[in-house]
């Protein structure tokens, strides 16, 4: 099916109700104040439902928000980016979204790969899009950023299943019916392998959509370190045991 | 008995003995509070009977009693080590139930939408 925009400009879902009306964009943030200005003003250009989870940042990230039409929804602690996601989520549905897009505040997704990523849920072929730089592109990528994704892609597939080429894409779109399906509890990054896993098990559809994932120098300054994915590792070996 | 069993066996009963008095006065659950009592306790017959872990290693096949000590002690620390963390992950989820729900109260929206009004 292609897509058509609505009279507002805006993305158009079948049948010529806005797709851009019934869609939420989350984008949890914690301290990225410095670029969050540019992120929130390309994805309002095109998406009128905007809402920035602020977890607990200590820089002017509500200011940045405020003078934008964002919501903004803020943690009073830091509790981690997956307690932010599942914050936004919660926000989005109980203002009725029909869909919904997660989408990182450092700068590094590109506000033009939304609305590819909604097109297969608009249709109805799937309840998830997960945005994937390796079928995208990732101008700037470091040798070592790009072995470690593809281990923890590996890794992916022998503790939760999936077989994905991106597994830690923040880059991803959901229907209600899959947003209802998750229930995000791991706080910290260890929150993307639990997602990856509860699309697994829920039996929905989901695809897999090319993306581009721009780094930069402040982003990979900011990324996580090999130390922390390991850590992270041992700590998702661990739920699983005990769950 | 030597100055150690000395020291140590009335130091072990006496532990032995708050646990049971805090499980009387409702101050620790009576589970919790008997299992710490029998732990000081059978800390405090160890201490003062050596031969006991010999005895206690020879019924598990385990020749020398400060290896069965050691065995007990590493799985008795995981056991408190997985139990801490699960507790810890049950305040953690309480927690951030917490302050989701008063972020969501408190949203607003800024810019050119509805004014900064609370959701």
């Amino acid at each position: 099916m292609a897509r058509t925009e609505g009279t507002d400009g805006r993305p158009a879902a079948a049948g010529g109700a806005s797709l851009a009306a019934r869609s939420w964009v989350v984008v949890p943030s914690f301290n990225e104040a410095a670029r969050l200005g540019a992120v929130l003003d390309g994805l309002v250009a095109l998406w009128p439902n905007v809402v920035v989870v602020d977890d607990g940042s200590a820089d002017p990230t509500p200011e940045v928000v405020r003078g934008r039409p964002v919501w903004l929804v803020r943690h009073a602690v830091n509790l981690g980016q997956g307690a932010a996601l599942q914050t936004g989520l919660r926000f989005a549905l109980e203002r009725g979204a029909a869909f919904l897009v997660t989408f990182d505040a450092d700068g590094q997704h590109d506000p033009a790969d939304v609305a590819p990523l909604l097109a297969p849920l608009a249709e109805g072929r799937a309840d998830f899009a997960l945005g994937s730089r390796f079928l995208g592109e990732a101008p700037g990528i470091p040798w070592a950023r790009r072995l470690l994704l593809r281990c923890a892609v590996l890794f992916t597939r022998v503790v939760h299943g999936p077989k994905l080429t991106d597994s830690h894409n923040g880059l991803r779109a959901m229907t209600r019916r899959g947003a209802e399906a998750l229930r995000i509890d791991m706080n910290r990054m260890e929150h993307a392998s639990q997602l990856l896993e509860q699309i697994h098990r829920s039996g929905l559809a989901w695809v897999e959509v090319p993306v581009t994932v721009r780094y930069t120098r402040d982003s990979l300054a900011k990324g996580q370190r090999t130390s922390s994915a390991l850590k992270m590792a041992a700590r998702l070996l661990l739920e699983k045991v005990l769950r | 008995m030597n100055l150690f069993q000395w020291v140590f066996v009335p130091l072990l009963v006496l532990s032995s003995a708050l646990s049971l008095l805090r499980v009387l006065r409702g101050r620790v659950g009576r589970r919790e509070g008997l299992a710490w009592a029998a732990g000081w306790g059978v800390a405090a017959a160890l201490v003062a009977d050596p031969g006991l872990s010999v005895r206690m290693g020879n019924l598990f096949g385990i020749g020398r009693g400060v290896d069965f000590v050691l065995y007990v002690s590493v799985i008795a620390g995981a056991y408190v080590a997985l139990s801490l963390y699960g507790r810890s992950r049950r305040l953690e989820a309480a927690l951030t139930e917490v302050v989701r729900q008063l972020a969501i109260e408190k949203a607003c929206r800024g810019g050119d939408g509805p004014g900064a009004s609370p959701a």
